[in-house]
């Protein structure tokens, strides 16, 4: 193909599976192509998961359904002498703004916004990627897919401020904070984010470039 | 490169259409599934939006102000808003579905908030809670209605609004604010009885204004009325029942509220729609001061009044051609409490029982003060036998009995003769000469010169004490004290005792001796006592 040119930098990559080769995923043990199982731990050896794709696009669906009302619902129901108060997650971040708590507010807001819906346009582009062209190198992939991998945890960090908040204040009559229902979908939201990326077979990222009919030339 | 392992796996995938999918899409079904499930469940769940108009909106948020039933939360304000051409506000509230069908055409809403008044502080809760919006409706399912018109104030049920409705000095319920009636312009007022003294009232139940007091100076004496303080300051009605075998009254019947207690119970009697009974009644005793309309009593109750009054003269009835007062009573059926139809035959045969039981017709007394009489129906004892029918055409006539006033007035005459008769000039004369007496004697002379001979008097007493033989009296006394202690000592010596003890035997002895010889003394003394008055005798 001819889009090539956009990548930049020129890859010589060999995979695997262009060795003939196929490693075992859990003792990486390299036995040839068509092997059914590893004969060291007996692991199933499958050179590229052809479900893979799919699971990853079911897992995202969840997440994503979950994560909108994980925004709209409730994050914190806010109980104090005079008055019952709901606080969403963004409202709650913008009420912390408003009160001068500009680093909480930008935790909260990096830890539950910009990172859950940066990992779905990371997810949804590195699905997306391997079934068309290369547009960017597949290093960039890569290192896209483990920084996803690593950081989706992170955005359990709301959670656990949630957790922490309601097991802290509760003062009877004068105060109380109760996690809301949004808690349980922001939950699921980052459960399911995390099997999908998971899900998500890394070895296909090299694939493209197989297709092409390997290294291109300049 | 070798192509052929993928050429192998290919071929399964299209023997079947649904072994590519893989296990994992369940969950994003299931998680459809269950929304869909949630979503329906809550929509199912959702109660009706009914719209309550108010003339303000005072404090009323969306998402915020409830809606309260009885104190208990059974509604929400979702959206509060204005009604076309911005008349009124509209709140639209979202009622919970289990309440939602009870909310019918005759539910009122109002707003509660904070209120200090002459009755009590009410809705303090609101003070930090923020106003609600409460709601009263029966317990019946009517007719749905979507659209409320608020009330501004609370209606009479959960109000404490001015006024009391008092029966004898208790309250047993409310009074509301008072309305025009637009149809014939009277004043109506709404009065809440609890349901508790639901039994005191009845349909010959009868209300009266309880206000203030009254003075009331009349042939009866002079009066003052005032129900309880709680009146007397903030108004009231009180009502009482003064006839038995009123029917059961149903939630808003009306009732006339009448000016003062005397024409509320008037009003019973002259309400009654039953024809009066009337009696005659001969008094023998033909005595001034009775008057058409005075009272009938029985047992005091006043049960009729004087109908016409007229002398009689029948020379054939009586025996004499004396005048005598003749006297139509007019008895109102109602006002005897008789059980069952309350007309004037059983009135009637009523009075003949008790007229066969001793029951007659007297003239008492109705005011001291005025003189004023009127008919008293009271039972004597031992009359004469006499029964209660109508002679001829003519009515019934009641047998009559001596007249208690004359009894009174012989009294207060007597009383008054001999007040009249007390020597009061000679007392006065008297107490007036010895109050001159007494001032002569104490203004005499002589009487004036005691002080000056007391003061003399108690000089030389004091000189007396004074002087030194008095002194020294303490001194010769002990002296004599101390020889007497000397004799008794001597005297034990000599033991005087023993000697003592035979002269006392001696003297017993003597005294017998003596005892014989009064007897016979006194024999001679009677010889001598009659010896004398024989003397005198000659």
């Amino acid at each position: 193909m001819v889009g090539m040119e956009r990548a930049g930098t020129q890859e010589i990559t060999l995979t695997a599976r262009d060795m003939g080769v196929v490693a075992c995923r859990r003792c990486a043990k390299a036995w040839p192509l068509g092997t059914a199982r590893c004969g060291r731990c007996g692991h199933k050896l499958i050179s590229r998961d052809p479900l893979s794709l799919q699971r990853v696009w079911a897992f995202w669906l969840v997440g994503f359904a979950c994560y909108i009302p994980a925004n709209i619902l409730p994050m914190l129901k806010t109980r104090t002498l005079f008055q019952v108060e709901d606080s969403t997650i963004i409202g709650g971040a913008v009420e912390l703004a408003h009160y001068g708590n500009w680093g909480v507010a930008f935790i909260i807001l990096f830890a539950s916004v910009v990172i859950p819906l940066g990992k779905f346009w990371a997810v949804t582009f590195l699905a997306l990627s391997v079934r068309q062209d290369r547009v960017i190198s597949t290093k960039v992939r890569l290192v896209m897919y483990e920084v996803v991998e690593y950081i989706g945890r992170w955005s359990m960090i709301d959670i656990f401020v949630v957790a922490i908040l309601s097991s802290l204040v509760q003062l009877n009559t004068l105060a109380s904070i109760d996690p809301g229902p949004a808690a349980l979908f922001f939950a699921l939201s980052v459960i399911f984010t995390m099997l999908s990326a998971q899900a998500f077979d890394s070895r296909m990222i090299w694939d493209t470039k197989t297709k092409d009919g390997g290294p291109e030339p300049q | 490169m070798s192509n052929t392992p993928p050429e192998v796996t290919i071929s399964p995938v299209r023997k079947a259409f649904l072994s590519g999918a893989s296990i994992v899409w369940i969950i994003p079904l299931l998680a459809l599934l269950v929304a869909l499930y949630v979503a329906w469940q809550s929509y199912n769940a959702r109660g009706p939006l009914i719209v309550v108009e108010f003339e303000k909106g005072t404090g009323i948020k969306a998402g915020e102000t409830e809606l309260k039933y009885r104190d208990i939360a059974v509604g929400k304000v979702e959206k509060v808003g204005f009604t076309a051409g911005l008349e009124r506000v509209a709140a639209s509230i979202r009622v919970d579905k289990e309440v939602a069908p009870y909310i019918d055409t005759g539910s009122v809403f109002w707003v509660v908030q904070p209120e200090v008044s002459a009755q009590g502080i009410t809705g303090l809760s609101t003070v930090l809670s923020g106003v609600y919006i409460e709601g009263a409706w029966d317990e019946d399912i009517g007719t749905v209605a979507y659209t409320f018109q608020g009330t501004p104030e609370p209606p009479l049920i959960k109000s404490g609004q001015p006024g009391l409705e008092m029966y004898k000095g208790i309250e047993v319920g409310k009074v509301g604010r008072a309305k025009i009636d637009p149809r014939n312009g009277t004043a109506i007022v709404e009065a809440l009885i609890y349901d508790e003294h639901r039994v005191l009232v009845n349909d010959s139940t009868r209300f009266w204004d309880a206000s203030g007091f009254s003075v009331n100076i009349g042939p009866a004496g002079a009066e003052i009325n005032f129900s309880s303080l709680a009146t007397l300051v903030g108004g009231g009605i009180t009502f009482n029942t003064f006839v038995s075998g009123g029917g059961r009254v149903a939630d808003g019947t009306v009732f006339d509220i009448f000016p003062d207690e005397e024409t509320a119970r008037n009003s019973v009697f002259n309400a009654s729609e039953v024809d009066p009974l009337k009696v005659s009644a001969v008094f023998d005793d033909n005595i001034a001061g009775l008057v058409v309309g005075a009272a009938v009593e029985l047992n005091g109750l006043t049960i009729g009044e004087v109908e016409t009054l007229s002398g009689l003269v029948d020379f054939d009835q009586f025996g004499d051609s004396r005048v005598r007062l003749n006297v139509i009573l007019s008895i109102q059926p109602a006002r005897l409490g008789l059980p069952g139809d309350v007309t004037a035959e059983n009135a009637l045969r009523f009075l003949q029982d008790r007229v066969a039981n001793g029951l007659r017709a007297r003239l008492i007394s109705g005011s001291l003060l005025t003189g004023g009489l009127k008919v008293e129906l009271a039972t004597v004892e031992d009359p004469p036998a006499a029964r209660l029918v109508a002679s001829g055409t003519g009515l019934p006539v009641m047998p009559t009995t001596d007249s208690d006033v004359s009894d009174t007035q012989a009294t207060v005459e007597g009383v008054f003769t001999r007040i009249n008769n007390l020597p009061i000039e000679e007392l006065l004369n008297s107490a007036i000469s010895v109050m001159n007496s007494a001032d002569i004697l104490i203004s005499s002379e002589d009487l004036r010169e005691t002080p000056k001979d007391v003061r003399v008097l108690l000089g030389e007493i004091s000189g007396l004490v004074t002087s030194d033989d008095v002194k020294n009296i303490p001194v010769s006394i002990s002296a004599t004290l101390s020889r007497i202690e000397g004799l008794v000592a001597d005297l034990e010596e000599q033991q005087l005792a023993a000697r003592l003890i035979t002269a006392i035997e001696t003297v017993t002895e003597t005294s017998a001796a003596v005892t014989t010889s009064i007897e016979g003394g006194e024999h001679n003394a009677r010889r001598i006592a009659r010896g004398g008055r024989g003397e005198r005798d000659q």
